[in-house]
């Protein structure tokens, strides 16, 4: 298979990390737990900022006296105790939520668990991904310099080009049809609205896991967060000047890990800037269609067997197991039944019961303790 | 600690646990100047006010520093608590690691 | 095929660990070592206790577990299942009986075969040192003599 040289590698690096800070502690063994912890400090952060944060863009007054979004963010960058470093940490924290979601994404990709019965969480991980950088552009409207009005205006020329629906998504995005203080609060309903989602689009993506690992151990933690602490005080950030709406902006700063789009769209025509994203979605979403393999054949119980213990539901790693009622003839309470989509036919069902009851249709456990006795008498 | 550390590695972890408790002093003198305490600390702590006034150049440097950028302290402050966090991380690694390459039952009943 | 004074080495191993493939015969044993033979699991955390249990009970002289290291695991947690039973943290356990000397765990990646084979020579040299097992009951059996196979219990 095309990504077996891929997977090797990946095994062959995680062994290189495991001789250096044991298995316990490797981070690519909580790969899906590193954007999760960066989610939240995001939330964290975010709260402090949104404390002193006022989302309008007034600038009709004398200068000293203007309270808009961007004075709200000179204030706590400039003002507050701490405030450069908590708003560093917000923006960094961002652009390593995303390094480290790419890096899951590459990592189960690579090593080829994104497929069949995981197709629930690729699916929600490619919803996620989207979200959390739609969020993250957000983000940079929000503080309201001369790219913020350039990223805005060139998301409703973009939006323009979509018939049909593109000028009721940019007078949703506006919340008008022009740039007004209105858009400011809608900007940060956006961006904070939208970050709550992920909790739900979260909930979808772990739902068939059972004991999804969520928190890395505290040393991985302490790495993450001083990565962050370094990296906002050696690359302080710096807003670009007061967006002033008379003004006409043409380049800005890339952020290479939100910002791409938008460097997209400085060469591409609109109409084609949709279809590429639509496309990329779309192939991402495909991934897992692409591969050919033969279909998974679930495990089954043996009814006359299954005394309801539940051990075998307990320890299914992908919730495949149910425990329903066992029917009136039986002596148990309990019967397990296999919900067959959602079943890898690990086995793992069949080592947890010990009463030979449930098995995988082309590997009974009759036959392999069989094929034990006569090697271990040969 | 688990004993099969060689010497190296638990010397390697005393100095991990000494640099973060440096990081750590030096982050409290920070707040310590900025909310105006006392130049000359009390008691015990004259000692390391001592060390600490050895490092006067750097001291200087960095009083320059903040004088062109506001936020220069608070940069220090974050890089020495992302310093200790780093070491603390190491330490606790050392202390913490797993041998999981062999499982060995044991063998009392 | 058994070793001059021991029974089998039985090894169950999960077939994305370590790549065995090529270092075995047709019997199911590994080339390099008559005595050790392979049983392939799709997951590790399908192996059952009782499956050890069977084959100690059968006359082998030990058992070798191997699944991807620990924190890996294609299918989750299967290698830290098999793990928790054998320690007897997690139900279902193994026996009293067993004798806890002879039950291994190996967690290695697949490319780790040098070092899976450097493992299971250590763990054949120390069954060899512990002797034949003794595998009917609890109590000790007689030792057969040396070269002979151990008593082979059957299963009641
Ligand atoms: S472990 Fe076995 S006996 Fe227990 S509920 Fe599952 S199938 Fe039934
Ligand atoms: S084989 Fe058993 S444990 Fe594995 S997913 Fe299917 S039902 Fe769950």
């Amino acid at each position: 298979m095309y990504t077996k040289p891929l997977n090797e590698a990946t095994l062959k690096l995680e062994q290189g990390i495991n001789a250096l800070v044991s298995s316990k502690y490797n981070p690519f063994y909580y790969h899906g737990a590193l954007p999760q912890f960066y989610l939240w400090v995001l939330y964290l952060s975010g709260l402090l900022l949104f404390a002193y944060y006022i989302p309008t863009i007034d600038n009709a007054y004398d200068s000293d006296k203007l309270i808009n979004a961007w004075t709200s963010v000179d204030y706590i960058t400039n003002h507050i105790p701490f405030g450069a470093i908590i708003r560093g940490i917000h923006r960094y924290a961002g652009d390593a939520m995303v390094v480290t979601i790419l890096l899951h994404m590459l990592r189960v990709w690579f090593t080829d668990r994104y497929r069949q019965y995981r197709i629930v969480e690729w699916l929600s991980g490619v919803v996620l991904l989207a979200l959390v950088l739609f969020i993250g552009q957000t983000g940079y409207y929000l503080v309201w310099d001369d790219r913020s009005l350039l990223l805005t205006r060139m998301t409703c020329s973009a939006l323009d080009a979509i018939p049909l629906v593109g000028q009721g998504i940019k007078t949703w995005f506006l919340n008008g049809t022009e740039v007004t203080n209105y858009t400011m609060a809608n900007f940060l309903f956006i961006h904070i609205g939208l970050s709550f989602t992920l909790l739900f689009g979260l909930w979808i993506h772990y739902v068939r896991m059972t004991r999804p690992v969520l928190t890395p151990p505290p040393v991985i933690n302490y790495i993450l967060f001083a990565l962050l602490l370094l990296v906002v005080a050696w690359f302080p950030i710096e807003s670009g000047k007061m967006a002033d709406l008379n003004a006409q902006p043409t380049s800005f700063e890339v952020d290479w890990f939100f910002l791409w789009p938008y460097w997209l769209l400085t060469f591409m025509q609109p109409a084609i800037y949709w279809l590429a994203l639509a496309a990329g979605t779309v192939v991402l979403c495909l991934l897992p269609y692409f591969v050919r393999t033969k279909p998974v054949e679930p495990a089954e119980v043996l009814e006359k067997n299954c005394t309801g213990c539940s051990l075998c539901a307990r320890d299914c790693p992908y919730q495949a197991i149910v425990m329903v009622p066992a029917p009136v003839t039986s002596r148990f309470k309990l019967l397990a039944v296999v919900k067959p989509y959602r079943c890898s036919a690990c086995g793992v069902c069949v080592g947890a019961c010990a009463f030979d009851a449930i098995d995988l249709p082309n590997m009974l456990d009759s036959d392999i303790t069989a094929q034990i006795k006569s090697l271990a008498q040969g | 600690m688990p004993d099969d550390k060689g010497p190296v590695a638990k010397i390697f972890c005393l100095l991990t646990v000494v640099f973060a408790a440096g990081c750590l002093l030096m982050a409290l003198f920070m707040p310590w100047a900025e909310l105006g305490l006392p130049a000359t600390p009390p008691g015990p702590l004259q000692a390391l006010a001592g060390l600490y006034g050895g490092g006067q150049g750097l001291i200087q440097a960095m009083v320059r520093a903040a004088q062109t950028d506001k936020n220069f302290p608070f940069y220090v402050y974050s890089s020495f608590l992302g310093l200790a966090m780093i070491a603390g991380a190491i330490a606790l690694n050392f202390v913490g690691r797993e041998e999981t390459e062999k499982t060995v039952l044991p063998t009392k009943k | 095929m058994a070793d001059a004074n021991n029974g089998k080495v039985i090894t169950l191993v999960c077939e994305r660990s370590v790549d065995l493939q090529d270092r075995i015969d047709e019997n199911g044993c590994l080339k390099e070592m008559p005595g050790v033979s392979v049983v392939k699991f799709p997951c590790s955390g399908m192996i059952q206790p009782l499956m050890v249990e069977a084959a100690l009970k059968a006359g082998a002289s030990g058992v070798i577990i191997c699944g991807c290291q620990i924190g890996d695991c294609y299918y989750r947690e299967g290698n830290k299942m098999i793990r928790d039973r054998i320690l007897g943290e997690r139900p279902p356990g193994l026996k009293k009986t067993v004798d806890r000397r002879r039950v291994v765990g190996f967690w290695l990646a697949k490319p780790q075969v040098a070092r899976f084979l450097s493992r299971a020579g250590e763990f054949v040299a120390q069954l060899q040192q512990l002797g034949p097992a003794e595998t009917a009951a609890p109590k000790p059996a007689p030792k057969p003599a040396a070269g002979e196979k151990p008593p082979a219990a059957e299963s009641p």
